[in-house]
């Protein structure tokens, strides 16, 4: 009985912060509710993950997103080559901007520059990826919403 | 291929995101009824979030323009707006930038395609208000800064037809625009002794003999007549930015039922209008949101709705020529002539350049606001009323060379048609009202 009272009180805990942390970003961010997309390559060789840096997403103005790239087993890939594109499947057109992978800002963790959205919608977002497990692809479906 | 989306620390304990998921969806349910709450009747959550994207209190500040150190400088605004009306800066000393951009016409001239100097221009008279939010200019974006646009007419043949070495002469002789420049610039405006001599006249992109002169000149002679023409250019971009657009009736439609006034947001929208507004906010039924979003109703990109022109004597293919311009130009943001450092020229480093995307016959999308007051339509002004721009996105082009476009065809009743020309008829300012709609000097 008192074990379970401890787990009840550490739940409650856990959740008391949570709300805390999570109340003013699900304030602002109400429109998008989105923290990051991940996706596994299409060979299977990363785990990729994408967070763009504004949120929500903005419409019209280029602004940077971060691309997270791992093994698939869990370990940080440095120092690959990425590319990044993407476009409109339902419209047929591809993104206004060609943004760049400038830098590699931490270990894994990649800098995108100049990503511009001129629709709201679904996106298709390509990132190819150049690194220690060979060349692969990830491929993600997004939402910009209003 | 497995998309998912997912918070960063979702894979560090999985319970503290069973815990977070009941708190996100508690808050997710909560935000949903203060949503619903706050909404007007007429209106869904989701029309109602879209109607409030597109009022003019949601436009963000205007964006810096790190290529021009005076863009913001309100000294270089009143230069620039003697400028802007100067029609002694012409060739035939009758025409200034007003010719075309009348401010009694929300900076339009009227026309299908602009004429100054006699002489018909390719394309439609685009409005300046609100251009300072742009990152490209022309209707095909061949400039990346307001400042280097500004220059191009005064030398062009068919709109001032002057050239470069004339028009700073004019300034220099004018007391009152060579203070301006001296106040603005710290230094007064000085030509090289090989400029001057010249009665013709010198421009890179004038009429002939103006043309030649200007490659008779020495380089460093160009770059010093060029720093002071871009400068001129700046004071230029300074007072355009000013030009803003401010609330239409639309604009106050939407703060009444803000404030939950909603008999007074009545008084502010007929049925004929609510009904175009449902309409133009509707994606599978018009798909206007898709290009005429947000507070300036463009999305300020190209897109393709058949309207180029490949065959014929107006050829005219758009986007697609603009990008080779804008990396040769001379007073492109990564020139000796822009303030900027090369990494905050991000139109130009993030420029779209891919030759399968498609740009050939790509052109802006135009504002819609005061649109009902800017007639005639398209980049060449081949609509005079917007129940025929409303009819081409209803019947979009089905042969070639115009079949490759972004467009589906709309399925639209007379009414539905109706109901989208009165609503946009709502976008527009009240002309008496607006300060900046003068041709006063300061």
């Amino acid at each position: 009985m008192i074990v379970a009272t401890k787990g009840l009180t550490r739940i409650l805990a856990r959740l008391i912060t949570v709300l805390i942390l999570v109340a003013p970003a699900a304030a602002t961010e109400r429109k998008q509710e989105v923290l990051a997309w991940q996706a596994a390559s299409e060979g299977g060789n990363y785990d990729v993950s994408l967070t763009p840096r504004e949120q929500p997403i903005p419409v019209g103005s280029h602004h940077q997103w971060v691309i997270g790239l791992a093994s698939t087993g869990g370990q940080i890939v440095t120092g690959a080559r990425l590319r990044i594109s993407g476009g409109m499947p339902g419209h047929g057109h591809g993104m206004p901007s060609q943004p760049l992978v400038t830098e590699e800002f931490q270990p894994g963790r990649y800098r995108v520059e100049g990503m511009q959205f001129n629709m709201h919608g679904p996106w298709r977002i390509v990132v190819g990826i150049d690194g220690q497990a060979g060349r692969d692809r990830a491929d993600f479906s997004i939402i910009v919403g209003h | 291929m497995t998309t998912h989306l997912v918070p960063h620390r979702a894979k560090r304990t999985g319970r503290i995101w069973s815990v977070l998921l009941v708190c996100l969806t508690g808050w997710g349910l909560a935000l949903t009824a203060s949503q619903a709450a706050d909404k007007p009747q007429a209106w869904s959550v989701q029309q109602w979030r879209i109607i409030q994207s597109l009022s003019i209190n949601r436009l963000r500040s205007m964006p810096a323009d790190p290529s021009n150190r005076i863009a913001d400088n309100p000294e270089a605004a009143k230069f620039g707006r003697a400028l802007f009306f100067d029609e002694s800066l012409g060739a035939d000393e009758k025409t200034s930038c007003a010719s075309c951009h009348q401010p009694e016409r929300y900076f339009t001239d009227g026309r299908a395609r602009a004429g100054g100097q006699d002489h018909e221009h390719g394309r439609n008279t685009p409005t300046i208000v609100g251009t300072g939010y742009q990152q490209w200019f022309y209707w095909d974006g061949r400039s990346d800064s307001l400042w280097s646009q500004a220059l191009v007419p005064f030398e062009a043949p068919n709109e001032m037809g002057s050239d470069r070495v004339s028009v700073l002469k004019r300034i220099a002789e004018k007391p009152t625009l060579s203070k301006l420049y001296q106040s603005v610039f710290h230094r007064p405006l000085s030509l090289p002794e090989s400029a001057t001599l010249l009665t013709t006249g010198a421009g890179a992109l004038s009429a002939e003999p103006a043309r030649s002169n200007w490659y008779r000149l020495t380089v460093r002679a160009r770059r010093q007549i060029n720093r002071s023409y871009a400068n001129v250019g700046k004071a230029i971009a300074a007072y355009v930015r000013t030009v803003r657009p401010s609330a239409s009736r639309f604009d106050r439609y939407i703060a009444a039922l803000e404030h939950d006034d909603s008999k007074h947001a009545q008084r502010l929208i007929t049925p004929t209008e609510q009904l175009g507004l449902s309409l133009f906010i509707d994606d599978q039924k018009t798909q206007c949101l898709r290009c005429h979003n947000g507070p300036r109703f463009s999305n300020d990109n190209f897109q393709n709705i058949g309207s180029g022109t490949f065959t014929g004597n107006n050829l005219d293919f758009g986007r697609m020529v603009a990008v080779q311009s804008l990396l040769t130009g001379e007073f492109n943001c990564f020139s000796r002539y822009s303030d900027a450092r090369r990494n905050e020229c991000s139109a130009l480093r993030f420029m779209n350049r891919d030759p399968h995307q498609p740009l050939t016959g790509a052109f802006k999308t135009p504002s819609l606001r005061n649109v009902s007051a800017t007639a005639p339509y398209f980049h060449d002004g081949r609509h005079t009323t917007l129940r025929d721009v409303i009819q081409h996105y209803v019947t979009p082009p089905r042969n070639a060379p115009n079949a490759s476009h972004e467009l589906q065809a709309l399925d639209l009743t007379e009414t539905e048609i109706s109901g989208l020309v009165s609503f946009l008829g709502m976008l527009a300012e009240p002309t008496t009202k607006s300060a900046q709609l003068t041709r006063t000097s300061p």
